[in-house]
């Protein structure tokens, strides 16, 4: 293997000229640097929020304040994270609009770039898209109003649907549960709110982009999906970020909940700078015969913590989990999954597919456990990862927990790097290194890509090209 | 026993053990059993004695207490007390043995001899004393070859026991650690083998007994070429409660591991296997394999496995698997349909899970004794 071309492995480079635009900074409402109390405070005020939200915010602050960093993981980057430096709330338009030409030149230009609109037209059932902290434009297929589908950002739901909100705001994921999920819950800001009526189905699956742009920005927004029994939705949120020097931090909370008979499936396709950290906290919980899938996709950040996880709390629930990180120069994919047994009769699979390369790392962390009511379970967990080269790491952090008798656990992992015949039988019909690389790497990743809407997939295989480039040959 | 130098090293210990904190319970080692089972507040040497040593077999190798390797070669023998320890979560532990030790057994094979005949070094534990802390030293020159046996028996007490095993260059050691306390016993073990080029390490644990069992079973493969495979079953019934770790720590290139480790739980026993497969970036085409197997007898039963890998270079291969769940319905349906009652047939399995380890060991007596005790067990 020829030396490899250090210049054109800067990802960044690549990333700039596609996402890593920046905007000038032109916000409605900037709040102070750092946290405080006040901040909080400040936030739930400015976005008129009913008391006992502002109570729950600032309740979750002092969890935060009192919960410690973790001590798993990559401490060393974790703890690079200066809570006091960081703006947690940045307001970029006065109100969602709710349609395209109402919203602001600049964003436009931001979502335009990154493909937004066509999007929509072309096929997408709705579109909450996130800049900074706030939803800055939506909008909701007719269709889906007439099925009574609410569709929205967190912020106007808490407006039109308190009720709903309240009901089940938190109930997934409650502050105590850790220390970013405490951040989150004292400074949410956006992210997507959806509620489907029992047997309604959504066909298309509905959107949400979310950007950072401000330096040293915090995102944290909270998704909260409600599927009422017998209903359907596939939802899609995809993350980018401008390259800026300093680091940012994107700490989201998203909650389902899968009630009797319905069908969640959740994509993310995070493709964060390499100065963002990533630390989300996801989590489903699935009813009675519920199915509930993630299908996550981890391409960019600096550091990404997320484990998505569901709760099988009714009889003969179903989950899926698909993780894919790839992890480049300077980045650590710290991914996996958790799927929870407490019920009879319910199952789950994760698979799990890492590649790293360029120094970079990617661990799989994943939990199964199963409680003594959880009779007749079946599990199976498969994780594969490839070593591009040897400044490259990868780690598997699996943990199973099995209480009672009649489950039925497997786990399987292998590392290991592509094979000189896979390449060698590639270039003997004519591809070059990188070609035939790249092409075994795509094809090492198809579980996750034929899971995606045709454009996601594409816009996937090229995202992975774009990221081996001229790395190898 | 104790000499001028071990003096001072007991004297030091002693004061480490006061200065050290115990290990808070959310470190990962002690999260789900916490150190305070051991009981170390109660620790005093007066109170801490050695299990009675029997030594046997080992025709031509030079086998000895170790009290008395120390009072022959003291410079040779007294470093080995201080090797091997990787975690500071069992500086505690490993303090208390230091200050206190008495009983064990000391094994030294010179170059190029292979010894034929077993060794057998028994640790009968004494329920007199509250702690017992046995310590095994095993130096394998090269090319020499050996089988040990390390077992131990007796009464319930708290013990720490300590092993450290060298093995030079092409030296091959089959060693088995058999545990039988009784089921009020709580037991330690820290076993370190380093092994240089070409090193061969057949390791088997048999663990049955005990309360509370903790062991650590690190393999360094720090020479080229080196091997190891590692095996072993543990069969726990009521409380008891079992927390083994294997380590397989791959330092130089063209290493091999193998590990096996089967667990069949009934009643309300408890197993937490944690095994580590690193391979350091320097070590490359190293091939490593781990494999964990539970097998839940009863409904109250509970395992957990966490089989890890960190892999640094990219010329490897290495996979692991990890399973649990109950006797396979197809394997007693297939023995049922030859008129086999699944009672039967269920520890007829139990019986074959385990076979493959106690068939090795080279005492027919201890073969006849643990089958004994599986079957026992896997009556239900």
């Amino acid at each position: 293997m020829a030396p490899k071309t250090k210049e054109s492995l800067d990802l960044r480079e690549d990333y700039g000229t596609k996402y890593g635009f920046k905007d000038p900074e032109d916000y409605v409402f900037k709040a102070k640097k750092g946290l405080s109390r006040k901040i909080v405070e400040e936030i739930s005020w400015m976005k008129k929020e009913p008391g006992w939200m502002t109570e729950f915010r600032l309740k979750a602050y002092d969890i935060f304040l009192s919960k410690p960093m973790p001590t798993w993981g990559n401490c060393d980057l974790i703890n690079q994270i200066d809570f006091s430096e960081i703006y947690y709330y940045l307001k970029p338009t006065d109100g969602t609009a709710k349609s395209w030409d109402d919203v602001p030149e600049n964003i436009k230009n931001t979502f335009e770039k990154l493909g937004i609109p066509q999007a929509e037209q072309k096929f997408l059932a709705g579109v909450t898209a996130q800049y900074e902290s706030e939803a800055v434009y939506h909008a909701v297929n007719k269709d889906l109003e007439k099925q009574g589908v609410i569709f929205t950002d967190m912020d106007t739901a808490l407006k039109e649907h308190p009720k709903l909100v309240r009901k089940y705001f938190s109930t997934v994921i409650p502050p105590e549960d850790n220390k970013f999920a405490a951040l989150n819950s004292a400074v949410w800001s956006g992210g997507s709110f959806i509620y489907l009526p029992k047997n309604a189905k959504v066909d298309l699956p509905l959107q949400a982009y979310f950007r950072i742009n401000a330096a040293k920005a915090g995102q944290f927004e909270r998704t909260l999906i409600i599927a009422d029994e017998g209903s359907s939705v596939h939802y899609i949120e995809g993350c980018t970020a401008p390259s800026i020097s300093e680091d940012a931090l994107h700490s989201a909370v998203v909650e389902l909940i899968g009630m009797k008979g319905s069908h969640i499936r959740y994509t993310t396709i995070q493709n964060w700078a390499n100065n963002v950290f990533n630390l989300v906290t996801k989590r489903a919980m699935a009813h009675e015969n519920a199915f509930v899938e993630w299908v996550d996709g981890n391409i960019g950040s600096k550091l990404t913590m997320k484990f998505p996880a569901v709760y099988l709390v009714g009889k003969g629930a179903r989950a899926d989990i698909l993780s894919v990180a790839f992890a480049g120069k300077g980045q650590h994919q710290d991914t996996g999954g958790k799927l929870v047994f407490a019920a009879p009769n319910t199952s789950g699979t994760i698979i799990s597919k890492s590649v790293s390369m360029d120094g970079g790392r990617s661990s799989y962390r994943g939990l199964i456990k199963t409680y003594p009511q959880a009779t007749d379970v079946k599990v199976n967990v498969r994780c594969d990862a490839l070593l591009l080269d040897d400044e490259s790491r990868s780690d598997t952090y699996p943990t199973m927990e099995i209480d009672g008798k009649r489950a039925d656990i497997g786990h399987e992992a292998s590392v290991s790097k592509i094979g000189d015949e896979q390449l060698f039988y590639l270039m003997s019909r004519g591809l070059s290194e990188n070609d035939a690389t790249s092409m075994i790497v795509n094809g090492f990743f198809e579980a996750f890509t034929k899971e995606l809407p045709l454009e996601y997939s594409v816009e996937l295989n090229r995202l992975i090209q774009l990221e081996m480039e001229g790395s190898i040959g | 026993m104790t000499t001028a130098t071990l003096d001072v090293w007991r004297e030091e210990s002693l004061k480490t053990l006061e200065k050290t904190a115990d290990p808070a319970n959310i470190v990962e080692t002690w999260r789900r059993m916490p150190f305070q089972h051991w009981g170390l507040d109660r620790f005093s040497a007066e109170n801490a004695a050695g299990p009675k040593v029997t030594l046997e077999g080992g025709a031509g190798a030079e086998v000895l207490t170790l009290e008395e390797a120390v009072a022959a070669k003291e410079s040779f023998v007294l470093p080995t007390l201080k090797t091997g320890l990787v975690s500071s979560d069992f500086l505690k532990f490993e303090s208390v043995s230091i200050a206190a030790w008495s009983g064990g057994a000391f094994v030294h094979v010179p170059k190029g001899k292979k010894i034929e005949e077993p060794i057998r070094i028994s640790f009968e534990h004494d329920g007199s004393k509250t702690f017992q802390l046995p310590r095994v030293v095993v130096f394998l020159e090269e090319g020499a070859e050996a089988t040990i046996v390390e077992e131990h028996l007796g009464d319930a007490s708290a013990s720490l026991a300590f092993t450290r095993i060298e093995l030079a260059q092409n030296a091959s050691l089959r060693y088995f650690y058999t545990q039988e306390l009784p089921k009020d016993a709580v037991h330690f073990s820290h076993q370190h083998v380093a092994l240089g080029k070409d090193a061969r390490l057949d390791h088997n644990s048999i663990i049955m007994g005990a309360q509370h069992h903790k062991s650590e079973l690190e393999v360094l493969l720090n020479g080229r070429g080196a091997q190891s495979d590692l095996r072993g079953v543990l069969f726990g019934s009521e409380d008891q409660f079992f927390d083994p770790h294997t380590h397989q720590l791959h330092r130089a290139s063209n290493t091999m591991s193998d590990m096996h480790f089967r667990v069949a739980l009934r009643d309300k026993a408890r197993s937490i296997y944690t095994g580590l497969i690193r391979i350091e970036k320097d070590a490359v085409d190293c091939e490593a394999y781990q494999q964990n197997k539970n097998l839940l007898l009863s409904d109250g039963a509970r395992a957990d496995s966490t089989p890890v890998l960190e892999i640094l270079p990219d010329r490897v291969a290495c996979k692991h698997g990890s399973t649990a769940g109950p006797v396979d319905k197809n394997q007693l349906f297939y023995l049922a349909a030859r008129g086999i009652p699944p009672a039967e047939a269920a520890e007829m399995l139990v019986m074959g899970f385990f076979e493959p380890i106690l068939e090795r060991l080279p005492f027919e007596d201890m073969r006849e004794r643990l089958r004994a005790v599986v079957a026992a067990g896997a009556q239900i």
